[in-house]
């Protein structure tokens, strides 16, 4: 196992090149750094231009450029934003902070409230709340994210507030604190990250109650569970050692995987929750053409989407013994 | 269960409990879906029960799915056909009343209320779906005809084809759609001799070839993994060992034989392509149909603003529309699914 | 033999299974006996219904299927014990070998644990003990280096010895009755005679009952006392292996015997048609259909069982159609 996690490793960075690479060349093509410095700077001088394509690493072919980039990257000397000049690294890490303090938390709550939801109905198949439940959960994959958000903002901006008669919204709709707060305060966090927990959440449920049901069912019909019973082992028992366990084995491999679609789903929300993390970090670089904000964010997204792959085989040979890493 | 010459007594596997109801079931009241599952090995020849005419059939016996159709069809009709539900011309502005000159609330006179131009927003719902709308259905066509092609191609012949479709494919999927298009868009808004081909950036049809440069690659997987477990199987062996050509096999034989999870890949195709039309429209990346005329995406993308001052029906109706359409398409892809594949169906119970 | 003591006892037991195309009656009023240190073969084709009378006398059915009739088991009642009766009832009193030892299995348990699970869940003991039980009844099925094994997965186990697994659990609480579900269809050939040879080795030692439920008469003839032959959820003959084999009286045991493949037969000789369809069973003998002596008397009533030469059929006609020279 450890042998197999490391000659993972190893071929994460082999990889990362590759990716790194191809993705330097799009961004690079899509959105040349020149152009975006001469947009927000239209009265630099030639010299200056020069200057700044030799500090930034801008000279030379696109492959020596890479190579340039590569170097600057690797020795965290990530320069600065065009937009603004400032330090791409410090932006960075905090936008990752806030994301993966919503990520992690609306995973959490939707892995929580999907798988549950997925097993109370297929241990009533064809029940009212089977049926209720699958139906909501085809509405909730149908709604896209910034339609939920927007109409949450909608209702707890405006709705709620005028039909209660209060003063201000019941829930915070935008930021991560109250203008010109400072420092740290729990309470005040939490309350800024309940929509948008429950927008990333939502599509969380509505996609992985449908693959616990199905999972859960089709262990439900399968021979061992049967041999369970004719054991007369508890019914108790045969949920949550037989069929939960088993169960549960597809759904951790593709939890895992899933970071892709999850990202994605926290680029909309931040967007619109005007919460600064990742997503609204990509979506800012994109907009200004900022390629040295880009790339380092696209390096983490690919190392993010790498080790999560690695993880998810990892879960698949520990819950699955007939899997073997070699 | 068909077969006639049983040897008696020799049957190597007793049916099981749990099985019993269902394989009757199965049997009885459908001898086709239990054909259609297995005769698509046999029933090659015979066009009698060709596996297409059996999903019909069995489709139509799916209440939810028959409804969702019907609803979608409607959508689609009136989005198709804007005049017939519209009562305003698109961007024709409603004479001020003695309340409101704009952004008038739902009322006899504007079912859904006006925008910030004062024009009928009931209207421009139907409007806005009809590029909406026309962008999935030829985002769709276009994905699933060559991922069909190029998944089928990879499946069927193997090897160096089928490693870089796998490697292209492996490298888009690991990234969140909504950067790979972005990043995709201003790449392809580049290239010159691609610009001549895919228009201006802010264009419907780049949108549409944007979407659908996207959009092949999950199909050609599908179709790709549906054409190598096929491939193994005896009627192709059987084909090929007459002599049967790779094209014949492939559009005769591959091909008719995926066409329940190309079928399922359509609707989802054009679901995907609805929503990331509206999605990047949404952050302003979307196309512009030109003055006056709106998308679903822009019409909620410009309700954004009227959120924080209370215009709800600015964001209530699009949003609506937008959703009943997808659910929709959902529930009618779904139905696809059992009606190629009972035995998907059964399993659900 | 009449004087053992009868250990499984199922009366009238008759199935139904409900469907939106109507009521499927898979077992039809079916006597069985089994008695003390005996192993009773049941023959039958798929849909006989063979299976479905011991899922039911398990308890194993699903809860849609309407089950009347009675089963004991020393004289318990099993038909109508609430759940969790039942549930001591089953792998203690009654316990059964299923038909696909890999799927049978829980993949992802090791095979003591399996074994344990099913000591543990009638009896009060430590895991250790448990498990110290089971690697003792691996060694009793034959399993080599049992401790080794035992702390293995499925996977990674051969056929046989999966299903010599499953048996280890069967007859962990040394049950009164041991069903096995066609428990070497699975198999090759070679390891099918193995597990035959277990499973006799097994009632012997332990003096179990065992029925032996397949559509292999050759495997009855082989190991089983007494012989139960059903058709469309009846019993349509009975009685012990060798009158059976010497002188069948049905026409379906005939058929069966006349598709088996022997030494200096020339030609097997299949019966024709397919089994009923049991939403809607026909008339009288169940076998008609198929069968080439009926006559208008075989559409009357369903016909019951009736002792002749030692056996007891349910054909209206066995007496005409005993071959000359036997009666």
């Amino acid at each position: 196992m450890i042998r197999f996690v490391a000659r993972r490793l190893m071929w994460t960075i082999p990889t990362l090149f590759i990716i790194t690479f191809l993705v330097f060349i799009a961004i690079r093509i899509g959105t040349d750094p020149v152009q975006s410095y001469l947009r927000l700077n239209p009265r630099a001088t030639p010299a200056k231009i020069l200057q700044y394509k030799q500090t930034n690493g801008l000279t030379g072919n696109i492959v020596s450029q890479y190579f340039s980039w590569l170097h600057h990257f690797v020795t965290f000397n990530w320069g600065r934003s065009i937009k603004g000049s400032r330090p791409v690294w410090p932006e960075l890490k905090a936008a990752m902070a806030n994301t993966i303090v919503l990520g992690t938390l609306a995973t959490s709550v939707g892995l929580f409230f999907g798988l549950a939801i997925g097993i109370f109905s297929a241990m009533r198949p064809r029940s009212l709340f089977d049926q209720t439940s699958t139906t909501s959960a085809f509405v909730g994959i149908s709604v896209p994210p910034y339609v939920s958000a927007i109409l949450l903002q909608l209702f707890f901006a405006i709705t709620l507030t005028r039909w209660l008669g209060l003063s201000k919204p019941l829930l915070p709709t935008s930021g991560i604190y109250p203008p010109g707060h400072k420092g740290f305060d729990l309470i005040l966090r939490i309350k800024y990250l309940i929509l948008p927990i429950t927008v990333v959440a939502i599509q969380i449920i509505a996609v992985y109650s449908r693959y616990m049901r199905a999972s859960l069912l089709e262990v439900k019909n399968s021979d061992y569970l049967r041999t369970a019973r004719a054991k007369g082992v508890s019914e108790r028992r045969i949920l949550v050692r037989h069929a939960l366990r088993n169960a549960l084995i597809p759904i951790v491999t593709v939890a895992a995987i899933d970071i892709g679609g999850i990202i994605g789903g926290l680029i909309i929300t931040e967007r619109i929750f005007e919460n600064k993390g990742m997503g609204d970090f990509f979506l800012t670089a994109y907009t200004n053409g900022d390629f040295p904000q880009l790339m380092p964010w696209m390096v983490f997204v690919v190392l993010g989407v790498i080790l999560a792959n690695l993880l998810a085989d990892v879960l698949y040979a520990v819950l699955d013994p007939r899997i073997r890493l070699d | 269960m068909t077969e006639i010459d049983h040897t008696p007594g020799l049957d190597s596997t007793e049916v099981h409990s749990a099985e019993i109801a269902q394989a009757i079931e199965a049997n009885t009241d459908a001898d086709l879906s239990g054909l259609g599952l297995r005769d698509e090995s046999e029933g090659v020849g015979g066009e009698s029960l060709s596996p297409f005419r059996l999903a019909l059939r069995h489709y139509k016996r799916n209440r939810v799915a028959m409804v969702a159709l019907i609803v979608l069809l409607i959508v689609m009709l009136m989005c198709l056909f804007p005049s017939i539900p519209a009562r305003y011309g698109e961007a024709q502005r409603l004479p001020k009343t003695a309340s409101t000159f704009i952004h008038a609330p739902p009322s006899a006179k504007a079912w859904f209320g006006t925008d910030d131009l004062n024009r009928d927003l009931f209207s421009r719902v139907f409007y806005g779906g009809r590029i909406s709308i026309m962008i999935g259905i030829a985002v769709a066509l276009i994905a699933c005809t060559v991922g069909t092609i190029v998944g089928a191609l990879a499946g069927y012949l193997g090897g160096l084809l089928d490693d870089i479709l796998m490697r292209i494919t492996d490298i888009f999927l690991a990234f969140p759609i909504l950067v790979s298009l972005l990043v995709l868009r201003n790449v392809l808004a580049e290239i010159s001799f691609i610009k001549v081909i895919m228009g201006d950036k802010t264009s419907v049809r780049f949108m549409v070839l944007l979407l659908s440069a996207v959009g092949w690659m999950a199909v050609a997987r599908i179709v790709r993994g549906v054409v190598l477990s096929l491939k193994e199987r005896e009627f192709i062996e059987a084909s090929r060992s007459v002599g049967a050509s790779g094209p014949r096999i492939m559009f005769r034989h591959l091909i008719p034989n995926a066409l329940g999870p190309i079928m399922v890949s359509l609707s989802l195709s054009v679901v995907g392509a609805i929503l990331a039309e509206s999605t990047l429209s949404f952050f302003g990346y979307g196309p512009s149909p030109g003055e006056g005329r709106t998308t679903w995406g822009l019409l909620i993308a410009q309700s954004k603003s009227g959120v924080l001052s209370g215009y709800w029906w600015l964001v209530v109706f699009p949003c609506a529309l937008l959703v009943i359409t997808i659910v929709a398409i959902n529930f009618v892809g779904d139905g696809l699914r059992d009606a190629f594949d009972p035995k998907a169906d059964m399993s659900r119970a | 033999m009449n004087d053992a003591q009868t250990v499984l006892e199922i009366r009238d037991l008759r199935v139904t299974f409900p469907t939106e195309s109507g009521a499927v009656q898979a077992v039809r009023g079916v006597d069985v006996t089994v008695r003390a240190g005996e192993m009773l073969g049941v023959v039958g084709e798929s849909g006989s219904g063979k299976s479905v009378t011991f899922l039911a006398a398990m308890g194993l059915l699903p809860k849609s299927a309407k089950i009347e009739g009675s089963v004991k088991v020393h004289g318990h009642e099993l038909v109508g014990m609430n759940n969790s009766e039942m549930r001591k009832q089953r792998g203690k009193r009654i316990s059964m070998i299923f038909q696909d030892p890999l799927s049978a299995l829980n993949p992802t348990h090791k095979i003591g644990h399996q074994v344990s699970e099913m000591i543990r869940s009638h009896n009060d003991v430590s895991k250790a003990a448990a498990w110290d039980r089971s690697v003792e009844l691996l060694d009793i099925v034959g399993i080599p280096q049992p401790r080794t094994r035992a702390s293995q997965y499925p996977h990674e186990f051969s056929g046989g010895m999966r299903q010599r697994v499953m048996i280890a659990i069967a007859i962990a609480n040394d049950p009164d009755v041991l069903i096995a579900d066609e428990p070497t269809t699975a198999l090759d050939v070679t390891v099918q005679a193995q597990i035959l040879d277990v499973i006799q080795d097994i009632q012997h030692k332990f003096h179990a009952s065992v029925v032996f439920i397949t559509h292999d008469l050759g495997v009855v003839a082989r190991i089983a006392d007494r012989v139960q032959v059903m058709y469309a959820g009846r019993s349509v003959e009975r009685g012990d292996v060798d009158s059976i084999f010497r002188n069948p009286t049905h026409p379906y045991t005939r058929g069966l015997l006349a598709s088996l493949p022997a030494l200096g037969r020339e030609r097997l000789t299949p019966i024709p048609g397919a089994p009923p369809n049991m939403l809607r069973p026909p008339s009288g003998c169940a076998f008609r259909p198929r069968c080439p002596y009926a006559e208008e008397i075989c559409a009357g009533e369903i016909p019951e069982l009736h002792p002749l030469l030692g056996l007891e059929t349910a054909c209206v006609r066995a007496e005409e159609l005993l071959p000359e020279g036997v009666a």
